[in-house]
């Protein structure tokens, strides 16, 4: 169905949706004329204490053999992982911090600290994810590839084991992001052009080997006698930012009135529809300055998919515009504690395992089940395949 | 005119006999070389794939290839290209005829250097009619035709 479809804003007249098209559209013009280097300063000061805790983690484990300097090294090294991967890579690769015009810190150059290469994600997340936020059938971050996470994807028995597949997918986070390009289903579908396969595995395969390398060879080889207990300290700073990851973008798109669209005439939608489609997509949580920084300031998911190339520094100013914003619109802006986010996004998983007639929905009511639809929603058979470019993009130069 | 590989490879746009440029291309292989695939735009707008031969490795800082209009108005229709890409692409904005998303044929272009780019997407009222890049820390402008 079509944003416009969507009751949340059905109320809305076409002026409206215009208008608050441009109260967006003006939280963003005032963000870019005011980035100064107060912002420089604050991203150069995340990749200098990241930087100081990956160094202090990874001397700290030359003791690794004492148990307090093992569980010092590894913590160490896994929140220096998360703030390089969350406030660090991931923004810093949506072009951010491009307007400092530093070639260091510029979407063209940043390769992070995890095994998908940064070229696949500039695809998979910036450009299908950004760009199709929940639309079923193109946004791959829905259930990535494995789990049913919308009542409108259909049930088979496979999907019985998501509470395993969930597991596994939070404890190998980063391999799953690796493999997220790949487009699994396009590949089981036997739709993926086998050559472009072949190309992204070996990025793939070159970008984790480094990983491996690194972190279970290289760094237990100069630990000499402690390697054993460095490669596990390595082992549980890696699980642990795969673990937060995991949590942190479940709770950006998954929780109760986050919602999905099965809309594919995504061509003719308006850039004040497309604001609308990000509000009512990703869902915040709420926390401390502290939170937000190791969460890459995706707490603020709502102001991140409107803005996504505004420095996150500055989302926590934005929001309490966007949420004003929202209630003077009567659109939903939906918001609560971490744990509350992550717990729906988990009963979701939970309740998706079995077939819909053995489930109630919960939050939102699933777009083909809402009142005043205008169009009768396709079916998975009538749909469209899915776009052909998924995947199939990243033959890069530079790889 | 010396073809990057990956361009040379591209299919032909038929009028021109020139490789069809990635950002020329729709997804179901139409397209020529007249018109922007508006999807293709954005693609390589939030990939930051180039627009000639849809590849990744842009350089630092960004070319934007653009009219002098684009220019004065700080706001250009073309993604960013690799340099031999944009080198290439002369060949197109040679030809005499309206190009790469222009209704008409235009005699002078410039390329901007710059940091990176604002992407404002069409807002359905034709302000703009089209996503549009605006260059946010330009280091050069010259001109190329």
């Amino acid at each position: 169905m079509a944003i416009a479809d969507v009751k949340e804003y059905t109320h809305l007249s076409k002026e409206d949706v215009e208008a608050l098209g441009a109260e967006f559209d003006a939280i963003r013009t005032r963000i870019e004329e005011s980035r100064n280097a107060d912002d420089a300063a604050y991203i150069k000061r995340m990749i200098k204490i990241q930087r100081g805790l990956a160094f202090a983690g990874r001397v700290t484990l030359f003791a690794s053999h004492k148990k307090p300097a093992w569980a010092a090294g590894a913590a160490l090294l896994g929140i220096a992982k998360i703030l390089e991967n969350m406030e660090i890579g991931h923004n810093v690769m949506h072009g951010q911090w491009d307007w400092m015009n530093d070639p260091e810190i510029h979407s063209s150059n940043w390769e992070w600290d995890t095994a998908q290469p940064a070229e696949q994600w500039k695809h998979s997340h910036n450009y299908v994810h950004h760009q199709f936020t929940n639309v079923l059938g193109y946004d791959n971050d829905i259930g990535y590839g494995i789990l049913r996470m919308a009542r409108e994807q259909k049930w088979s028995p496979v999907n019985l084991g998501q509470p395993v597949y969930n597991a596994a997918l939070a404890t190998l986070f980063q391999w799953g992001v690796a493999l997220h390009d790949l487009d699994i289903e396009r590949i089981m579908k036997g739709e993926k052009d086998p050559k472009e396969m072949k190309r992204q595995l070996k990025q793939i395969f070159r970008k984790g080997r480094n990983q491996i390398l690194k972190d279970y060879v290289v760094y237990p080889a100069l630990a000499g006698p402690n390697w054993k207990t460095t490669l596990s300290a390595n082992v549980a700073a890696n699980l642990t930012r795969n673990l937060w990851s995991y949590v942190i973008i479940f709770c950006g798109h998954f929780p109760d009135g986050a919602m999905h669209f099965t809309e594919e005439e995504l061509e003719d939608e308006t850039r004040a529809e497309w604001y609308l489609r990000q509000v009512l997509g990703a869902a915040n949580f709420e926390g401390g300055e502290l939170l937000h920084i190791m969460s890459g300031n995706l707490g603020y998911q709502i102001e991140h998919h409107l803005f996504p190339d505004l420095p996150s520094n500055r989302y926590g100013e934005i929001s309490v515009e966007v949420k004003e914003i929202c209630r003077r619109y009567g659109i939903p802006y939906t918001i609560g504690p971490l744990h509350r986010q992550y717990g729906q996004a988990l009963r979701t998983i939970m309740k998706l395992s079995l077939p819909n007639g053995f489930t109630q929905p919960d939050g939102t009511p699933p777009p083909d089940e809402l009142p005043r639809q205008r169009r009768k929603r396709r079916t998975d058979a009538e749909r469209e395949p899915r776009r052909a470019e998924l995947g199939s993009w990243s033959r890069g130069r530079t790889a | 005119m010396t073809w990057p590989t990956d361009l040379a490879e591209r299919r032909l746009d038929e009028e021109s006999g020139l490789p069809l440029p990635f950002v020329c291309e729709h997804d179901d292989g139409s397209g020529d070389l007249a018109h922007l695939s508006k999807k293709r735009v954005l693609q390589c707008a939030l990939s930051r794939v180039c627009a000639a031969c849809g590849l990744s490795g842009l350089p630092n800082p960004l070319p934007l290839l653009g009219t002098e209009d684009e220019v004065e108005d700080n706001g250009f229709r073309i993604p960013p290209m690799h340099d031999a890409c944009l080198a290439a692409a002369l060949a197109w904005t040679r030809l005499g005829r309206p190009v790469l998303g222009q209704t008409v044929a235009r005699p002078a272009w410039r390329v901007v250097r710059t940091g990176g780019f604002d992407l404002d997407r069409p807002d359905g009222t034709g302000h703009p009619a089209y996503p549009t890049f605006r260059p946010h820390s330009v280091v050069s402008v010259r001109e190329v035709v």
